[in-house]
C-alpha cells in the first residue's frame, strides 16, 4: 500500500522515489497521467488502438529516458510526457517495434479482453477525429504539435515549451503562425498566394 | 475548423491499464537489480566504459596525428610554429560528367538498400570533423583550426554524445589544451525523422528554406550536412543519394583516398558563393550594402564553395564530406591564396548497436 504522503507529493518527488527503487510508485505516475496521454495520442492519431499502444510506449520511453527528464511547473511530469508522446507519434513504426521487443523480454503480463468497450461509439469517434486530422495534417509538423499540445492537451505556453524542448518565445511564435495557417485553411481560397506556415507537399518535419 | 469540436477522451480499458502498470513496475524492479538484463540500455555509462571511451579518444587523436603527418598537414602535438602553413591539402578531386555522378550515386543508393546496418535499436556514429574557425580577441581576428572527434548514440531523435576538441593555429600549433572530453546527455539528432522516399525527403530538406532563395544550394547543403552527421539509416542515406542524383549540378569527382586512408569514389556539387576578393565586403561589413553588391558583382571577387561526398563504392557508405573554397578562402580569413578546405567530416564508424555506449567495431 502506498503511504498517504504520496498522494500530496509532486511528480518530481514521486519520480525520485521511483527511480531510487520504489518500483510500485509507477502505478501512481501512470494513474496521474495515463488518461491524458491516451487522449492526446488518440487525437493525434485518430485511432483508439494506436493510442493504447502509444500510451504504453510513452511510459516505457519515459523510463528509458529517465536521465533526460524535465519537470514542468510545480514538478509536473505531464509536459515532458507529451514531448515523449510527440516523439513516439512521429516515430510510430519504430516505437511499436521497440515496444514489442521490450515486452518479449519481460515475463508475460496478464491481458484480458475488455468486455465494456463501446465499439460503435469508438468507431464514430475515430471517424470524426480522422476528419479533423485530415485538415490539421495540411499544417507543418511543428504547427500540428503546438496546436495539439495547447488545444487538446491543455498545456500552457511554458508546458508546451517543456514538451517541445524549445523556448517559450518559440512556442508563442509557432502558435501564432499555426493559428494563422489554420484560419487560412478554413477560409475559401481567394487568391493563389501561399499560406505562411503550411508545409510543402509531402514534407514531414 | 473548430479544434475544440473533437471526441471526448474515453477512459483507458481497464485490462490495458493493469497490463501497463504491471509491466512498468516490473521494469522498474528490474532496473534496481543490476545483474539482470534490461529491455533497454541504461542511460548512464559505468566508470569502466568511460575509461574505455577516453582511450578510444586518445587512439583517435593519435590516428589524427599519424594520418595528418602522413599527408603533411596538421600536427597536433608540436610545440613550435612550423615555417609553412599546415593547412590540409584538398583531396585529389577531378571534374567529371554529370551522368557519371548520377550512376555513382544510384549504384551507392542500391548498395545501401542491401546493407545490413548492424543490430540494435541505437544508432551509433563516430566522426572526426576539421573546420576553420575565426577567434576574435583584443580586436584581432585569428584563423584557427578545430578538430572535433565525436561519438553519438541516438534513438528517436535524441541520445548521448561524447566530444573532444583541439584547436590549433593554421600552422598546426595547439591553441590551449585539448578540451576535456564532454558528455551531452541531451544530444539532438536532426536526421531521425528524415523520410526515406525521395520526394518527401526533398520537401523536408527544403521545408524551412525561403522560397525566393537559391534552393539548389540549400538542398545540396542540407544533403551534405545530413550525411556528415553519420546518423542516417541505410534507407535514409539511399534516399539522400537519390535526391542528390536529381540535381543538375552534381558531377563526378573521381576516385580518391579519404583522410582516413580509405579508397572511395567522389561526387561534387556547388554549395555557395562567397567574397574572395580584396574588398572583403561580406566579412568586414565596413562597406555599404550597395558597395558589397558591386564588389560581389565583379566575378573576380567571387569565390565558389564546392562540397564533395566521398563514398565507399562497394557498400555505398558515406566516408568523407569535404567543403572546398576556390580559388581562395573567404577574404577575412587571411589565408594563402589557393584552394582552401573550409571543413571536412570523416565518418569513421556508423551502424546500429544494442545499447548506448556500444560500438560497431
Amino acid at each position: 500500500m502506498q503511504d498517504v504522503t504520496v498522494n500530496d507529493a509532486s511528480d518530481a518527488e514521486v519520480w525520485s522515489r521511483l527511480v531510487a527503487g520504489q518500483a510500485d510508485l509507477f502505478s501512481v505516475i501512470y494513474g496521474r497521467h495515463a488518461e491524458s496521454v491516451y487522449g492526446y495520442c488518440f487525437r493525434r492519431t485518430g485511432s483508439w488502438s494506436a493510442a493504447e499502444d502509444l500510451t504504453s510506449i510513452v511510459f516505457l520511453e519515459a523510463w528509458r529516458r529517465r536521465a533526460d527528464i524535465r519537470f514542468g511547473d510545480e514538478g509536473s511530469l505531464r509536459p515532458w510526457l507529451f514531448g515523449v508522446a510527440n516523439n513516439a507519434i512521429r516515430n510510430r513504426a519504430r516505437a511499436v517495434r521497440r515496444h514489442r521487443a521490450a515486452l518479449q523480454r519481460l515475463p508475460a503480463a496478464m491481458v484480458a479482453d475488455d468486455a465494456t468497450v463501446e465499439v460503435d461509439r469508438r468507431l464514430d469517434d475515430e471517424a470524426k477525429m480522422r476528419r479533423v486530422l485530415a485538415v490539421l495534417e495540411q499544417l507543418s509538423p511543428h504547427h500540428q504539435e503546438v496546436l495539439a499540445l495547447t488545444v487538446w492537451a491543455g498545456l500552457d505556453l511554458a508546458g508546451a515549451a517543456v514538451a517541445l524542448g524549445v523556448p517559450v518565445g518559440t512556442v508563442k511564435s509557432r502558435l501564432s503562425r499555426a493559428r494563422a495557417a489554420l484560419a487560412a485553411l478554413a477560409s475559401p481560397p481567394t487568391d493563389a498566394a501561399p499560406v505562411a506556415g503550411t508545409r510543402p507537399e509531402g514534407a514531414n518535419r | 475548423m473548430n479544434l475544440y469540436d473533437v471526441p471526448d477522451v474515453r477512459p483507458l480499458p481497464r485490462s490495458r491499464r493493469d497490463a501497463d502498470v504491471a509491466m512498468l513496475v516490473r521494469l522498474a524492479e528490474e532496473s534496481a537489480e543490476p545483474r539482470r538484463l534490461l529491455p533497454f540500455a541504461p542511460a548512464r555509462l559505468g566508470r569502466h566504459r568511460r575509461t574505455r571511451l577516453r582511450l578510444a579518444f586518445a587512439a583517435a587523436a593519435a590516428a589524427t596525428v599519424s594520418v595528418a603527418a602522413a599527408a603533411g598537414v596538421l600536427t597536433l602535438d608540436t610545440g613550435q610554429a612550423m615555417g609553412s602553413p599546415a593547412l590540409p591539402e584538398p583531396l585529389s578531386f577531378t571534374h567529371g560528367s554529370h551522368d557519371s555522378a548520377v550512376a555513382v550515386l544510384l549504384d551507392a543508393a542500391n548498395a545501401q538498400a542491401t546493407t545490413t546496418p548492424g543490430m540494435g535499436p541505437i544508432t551509433y556514429a563516430k566522426t572526426r570533423n576539421y573546420a576553420l574557425q575565426v577567434d576574435v580577441a583584443d580586436h584581432t581576428a585569428t584563423t584557427t583550426v578545430e578538430t572535433t572527434v565525436r561519438e553519438v548514440w541516438v534513438s528517436h531523435g535524441s541520445g548521448m554524445a561524447k566530444t573532444a576538441r583541439q584547436n590549433t593555429t593554421r600552422s598546426g600549433v595547439p591553441v590551449g589544451s585539448p578540451t576535456k572530453e564532454t558528455t551531452d546527455m541531451h544530444w539532438q539528432d536532426n536526421n531521425s525523422d528524415l523520410p526515406t522516399a525521395a520526394a518527401p525527403l526533398r520537401a523536408a530538406l527544403l521545408g524551412a528554406a525561403p522560397t525566393g532563395g537559391d534552393t539548389a544550394f540549400v538542398l545540396a547543403q542540407a544533403i551534405m550536412s545530413s550525411l556528415a552527421q553519420g546518423t542516417t539509416t541505410a534507407a535514409q542515406t539511399a534516399a539522400l543519394y537519390r535526391v542528390l542524383a536529381t540535381m543538375p549540378g552534381v558531377f563526378d569527382a573521381g576516385a580518391v583516398t579519404d583522410n582516413a586512408g580509405r579508397a572511395g569514389r567522389a561526387v561534387g556539387i556547388q554549395t555557395g558563393y562567397f567574397d574572395a576578393g580584396a574588398t572583403c565586403a561580406a566579412v568586414s561589413g565596413a562597406v555599404s550594402s550597395q558597395e558589397m553588391q558591386t564588389a560581389l558583382a565583379d566575378h573576380g571577387a567571387l569565390g565558389v564553395g564546392t562540397t564533395y561526398l566521398v563514398l565507399d563504392p562497394s557498400t555505398g557508405q558515406p566516408l568523407q564530406i569535404e567543403s572546398l573554397d576556390t580559388p581562395n578562402a573567404p577574404c577575412g580569413l587571411r589565408l594563402p591564396a589557393h584552394p582552401t578546405i573550409e571543413q571536412y567530416s570523416l565518418i569513421l564508424e556508423t551502424g546500429q548497436v544494442s545499447k548506448t555506449g556500444a560500438t560497431v567495431s
